[in-house]
């Protein structure tokens, strides 16, 4: 046989390498990565088995501050009774710290509530300082909370200047119970929603151990925005200016994740998303994508035996993102398979670390949300066993895997065994569980 | 026999159990009071209370317009909520409009330029195109069914839309369907599409949203400045959205209110404004006014009320004066006709002649003179009495003082004063007495009632010729009858004999003096005695008057020794 050339015997040997196993393939695009990857790559061929596929979108991160989108932000503030005092003072500051991370491209609006909705500072370049801060310092605390309406003129605000190009976002900080208009945790995930389709997120901050949590979880999470737990009020200022931080990295908005999976496979349900699952194909959208910051979806996969020593497509990803700096609709494609064997060892080998942190963390997560539940129904000691068990599996995987994270985790789980019987204790450790379920493990706050 | 006592001298004993007279003086000035006072509050009263009806008349108008106003203002955010619905509605029809057939296609296009719409679909038959019943869904598909199933269970989309097409019969092919869910109003935008109908869910959150995004925020107040509250209210009356500086205090309930138009029905708005900021002025000035008017009323009839009291007082004193002056005189007269008696009685003695005496011998000119001047210094005497008694009567000071005596003894008294005149008027006295028995009785008013009974018989009755006096006692009540035979008195004037001043019509009272006051005073006495005197009707047998006196006159008591 004569010597091939070069690049021919390149693309053979790859084909052959790709052929031997399945292995987690990466498809790079522009500004966003896509990596998709079964919890292990070989799976037991005799019988149906349960696995999970991650699909983790990482935005690209360092690029241009000149280059970034604009943003058309709206601040929210609630400004009822309970907030006199320190916590309004610590409010305008962190408010005048976001002023430091916008320019002339930004647009920026103030609203304040109580039991009426008062526009300090409307719509306004982010480069008119003076009037900004005049607005801002205007801020007085008084009567009660109009959280829905001050949302929803936040929200028009926002609307004035929205366009193709910006990031538009409202920023609701409030410490308190909504007590006009509409208040019910359900209520505001429909006014989420409803924000969601115009491509506003909301994120919401909530201060001191007195506001609703469900609430606030609720609304962040259906407009695709985050959530914030602040205790300390005097943290406000340095959570704005990361926060904002964040919101300038944003490299792709609206990402469409479509998977359809192969015949053999059923998907089950999708952990830690929302996600529409009709027959094969499973469809869902991330709001925004940060720089540097990895978004990632979890579904649960039955999986049908197959022939031992085989190797079969598991599902074929599709994702379509809005790049907001080239003003682009990109696409990118990549699909997982796996390999089915009988030999356990092997089995055990192809395990992969990353997917099974992610799978462990979100599997406590759907715990620490039952345990939150019975102690809503009066259960202590039974939410109390769920999160001690909670905590010696965590403990056991953080050992496996050889996890930090989990290891954390795990004894967040700890400290909220130890406080759930008292009502006080109770209020923050929940806060803290709603907050730890719904936060993305960001490296740092992003809006 | 006792000389009788002449009443003009005799002096009051101690005092008796006092009886008012039946003419009372000093209650009538408290009367003329009550009257005046009535004259001034009744009318201020009744002024004064259709006054305040028409002040509170006013400030109901007053009231209904600014209600008017307000509600004018609330009509005005009502029409901008409509114009931000028309909007929707065309932004929907737009996405209506554009839903492809297939459900696969459909879905693509919500995902994409549906920009997430919730999107319904429905066959004229009732079956429900999309989402695919049966077929698998997503969550947020079954939600929608789960969210929408009054509407496509059952005819009511369907009906919704064949009722319009007939109603307004212009090809109208669009519109809003409401149904509820979630503790409130959703809403529908369906569009008639050949045979299927596309309807574009509206969220109830989303809609309440917009229009709070639409409103005013706490800035604005009413053209003028004027400080107000404007609520808009959901299904349940619950606040969702408010503005307007002012904040109603707790309780205080809308001052207008307006349903908005279709398709929010449900829903409405409220204004909350403060008391102050309604035109109230208006009736200020009104109350002042009527204030004012009530005031200058008042006290033109207050002086007109004391204008005439002081003159009715001022009446009553020259009335007092006069009865007063009258009394002093006649206390003057007293005096001088003392001592013509007083001489009168001595002369009597040196001439050893005794005037009272019916038998004396008349041919003896010193006696008989003697007996004119006794007899008419005692008609002298009986007149002062009468006059008097009569103002004594006036001040409320009469009185009857009884006495163990016999009222027989009494009688013949009387009869012996009088012999000589009625003898010189031709008149005999015939005595028919049965009241032997010692009761207690005032001598002194039975002697003046009977003095001046038979000085009229003497002034009116000569022509009789015969007056006949019987006294009869029944227990404690003594009847004293005196019964002439003279021309009598009519019927028509049997009451009024006794009112005083009062003589009877000329032709009878022909060349008779007096002063008319005679049986005014005979019946107060009698009354004051506990009885009365009575003119009584003789009959047609008997002509002439005929007064009956009766006396309440009980045995006197065993006095300790």
């Amino acid at each position: 046989m004569p010597a091939l050339p070069r690049p021919i015997a390149l693309v053979l040997a790859a084909i052959v390498g790709l052929g031997a196993c399945a292995v987690p393939i990466s498809a790079k695009a522009q500004h966003v990565t896509v990596q998709a990857g079964l919890d292990h790559a070989t799976l037991p061929a005799d019988k149906k088995h349960t696995t999970y596929l991650r699909v983790a979108l990482r935005g690209q991160e360092g690029l241009e501050p000149s280059s970034r989108p604009p943003m058309n932000v709206a601040i929210v503030i609630d400004k009822s009774g309970s907030m006199q005092g320190k916590k309004i003072e610590y409010a305008k500051r962190a408010a005048r710290a976001a002023l430091d991370r916008l320019d002339g491209r930004d647009i920026v609006s103030v609203v304040a509530y109580d039991s009426t909705v008062e526009v300090l500072v409307p719509a306004t370049r982010a480069s008119d300082r003076a009037t900004i801060l005049a607005g801002i310092n205007r801020l007085r605390a008084g009567g009660m909370t109009a959280l829905f309406a001050g949302t929803s003129k936040g929200a028009a605000e926002v609307r004035k200047f929205k366009d193709d190009k910006t990031i538009d976002r409202v920023i609701l900080l409030s410490d308190g119970q909504a007590n006009i208009g509409p208040q019910s945790p359900g209520a505001l995930a429909s006014l989420g929603n409803s924000l969601r389709r115009e491509g506003i997120g909301v994120t919401t901050i909530g201060m001191g151990l007195d506001y609703n949590e469900d609430l606030m979880v609720a609304l962040a999470r259906k407009s695709g925005g985050n959530h914030f737990f602040v205790e300390d009020p005097s943290q406000l200022a340095q959570l704005f200016r990361e926060g904002f931080g964040g919101l300038a990295s944003i490299v792709a908005q609206e990402a469409v994740v479509k998977v359809t999976f192969s015949e053999g496979v059923r998907p089950v349900r999708a952990l830690g998303v929302d996600a529409d699952i009709i027959g094969q194909t499973m469809t869902t959208t991330l709001a925004q994508i940060y720089g540097g910051e990895r978004e990632q979806i979890l579904v649960e996969l039955e999986v049908a035996p197959r022939e031992a020593g085989s190797t079969h497509p598991i599902a074929r990803i599709e994702v379509s993102y809005h790049d907001v700096l080239t003003q682009a609709v990109d696409r990118v494609e990549t699909s997982v398979a796996a390999h089915f064997s009988t030999d356990a060892a092997a089995i055990e080998r192809s395990l992969n670390r990353e997917v099974m942190v992610t799978v462990v963390e979100r599997l406590a997560a759907d715990k620490s949300r039952l345990a939150v539940q019975l102690r809503d129904q009066g259960k202590i000691e039974e939410a109390q066993r769920v999160l001690h068990k909670n905590k010696e599996w965590l403990d056991g995987e953080a050992a496996r895997l050889g996890s930090k994270r989990l290891q954390r985790l795990g004894e967040r789980n700890a400290e909220a065994a130890d406080g759930v019987e008292d009502e006080k204790q109770w209020n923050r450790t929940r806060k803290g569980i709603r907050y730890d379920n719904f936060a993305p493990d960001y490296d740092r706050a992003n809006f | 026999m006792d000389a009788p006592r002449d009443p003009a001298t005799a002096d009051p004993g101690p005092s008796p159990r006092p009886v008012k007279p039946p003419r009372a003086t000093a209650p009538s000035s408290r009367r003329l009071v009550v009257l005046l006072a009535a004259m001034v509050v009744v009318p201020v009263g009744a002024l004064a209370w259709l006054g305040t009806r028409v002040v509170s008349q006013q400030e109901d108008l007053a009231g209904h317009r600014v209600r008017g106003l307000l509600v004018d203002r609330l009509r005005e955010v009502d029409a901008s909520i409509a114009r931000l619905m028309d909007e929707r509605e065309r932004e929907l029809l737009k996405i209506a409009a554009a839903v492809p057939t297939k459900t696969d296609a459909i879905r693509e296009y919500l995902a994409g330029p549906g920009r997430g719409a919730e999107v319904l679909v429905v066959d004229l038959e009732g079956r429900v195109l999309h989402p695919p019943l049966g077929a698998p869904m997503s969550d947020a598909e079954r939600e929608l069914l789960e969210r929408t199933r009054t509407v496509w269970d059952g005819d009511a989309l369907q009906a919704a839309v064949r009722a319009s097409a007939a109603g307004e019969g212009r090809g109208v092919d669009h519109g809003w369907h409401g149904y509820f869910f979630g503790g409130g109003l959703n809403l529908l935008l369906w569009r008639a599409d050949g045979d299927r109908v596309v309807a574009v869910e509206v969220s109830r959150i989303a809609l309440l949203s917009d229009v709070v995004a639409h409103l005013p925020a706490t800035a604005v107040d009413a053209a003028d400045g004027t400080p107000s509250r404007i609520l808009l209210a959901d299904e349940g009356g619950a606040p969702v959205y408010q503005w307007g500086t002012y904040e109603p205090p707790e309780g205080e309930g809308p001052r207008a209110t307006l349903a908005l138009s279709p398709p929010l029905g449900a829903w409405s708005l409220r204004d909350f404004s403060p008391q102050s900021a309604l035109p109230t002025g208006l009736t200020g000035g009104l109350t002042f006014n009527l204030g004012a008017g009530l005031l200058a009323v008042a006290l033109a009839l207050a002086a007109l009320a004391v204008y005439l009291y002081r003159v009715r007082t001022r009446e009553m004193r020259l009335a007092a004066q006069r009865v007063s002056f009258v009394n002093q005189v006649s206390h003057e007269l007293k005096t001088p006709l003392t001592n013509i008696r007083l001489y009168a009685e001595l002369l009597a003695t040196e001439l050893d002649v005794d005037p009272e005496d019916p038998d004396a011998d008349l041919g003896d000119p010193a006696a008989r003179h003697l007996r004119v001047i006794t007899g008419e210094s005692q008609r002298l005497s009986r007149l002062i009495a009468n006059v008097l008694t009569f103002a004594r009567g006036q001040e409320g000071r009469l009185a009857v003082r009884p006495r163990p005596q016999v009222v027989d003894d009494v009688v013949r008294a009387v009869r012996a004063t009088f012999a000589p005149s009625l003898d010189q008027a031709g008149v005999t006295v015939q005595l028919d007495l049965h009241a032997p028995d010692r009761v207690l009785v005032d001598a002194d008013a039975v002697e003046q009632i009977l003095a001046n009974l038979l000085s009229n018989v003497e002034k009116y009755a000569r022509s009789g010729g015969e007056v006949r006096v019987t006294t009869r006692r029944d227990g404690d009540v003594t009847t004293v009858t005196v019964a002439d035979r003279g021309p009598g008195i009519p019927a028509a004037h049997r009451e009024d004999v006794f009112l005083p001043f009062r003589r009877l019509s000329d032709k009878l009272s022909d060349g008779a003096a007096g002063t008319g006051i005679g049986l005014d005073i005979a019946r107060q006495l009698a009354r004051l005695h506990g009885g009365d005197l009575r003119l009584v009707d003789p009959g047609v047998a008997a002509p002439g008057a005929r007064f009956a006196l009766t006396l309440h006159t009980p045995r006197p008591q065993e006095r300790a020794p």
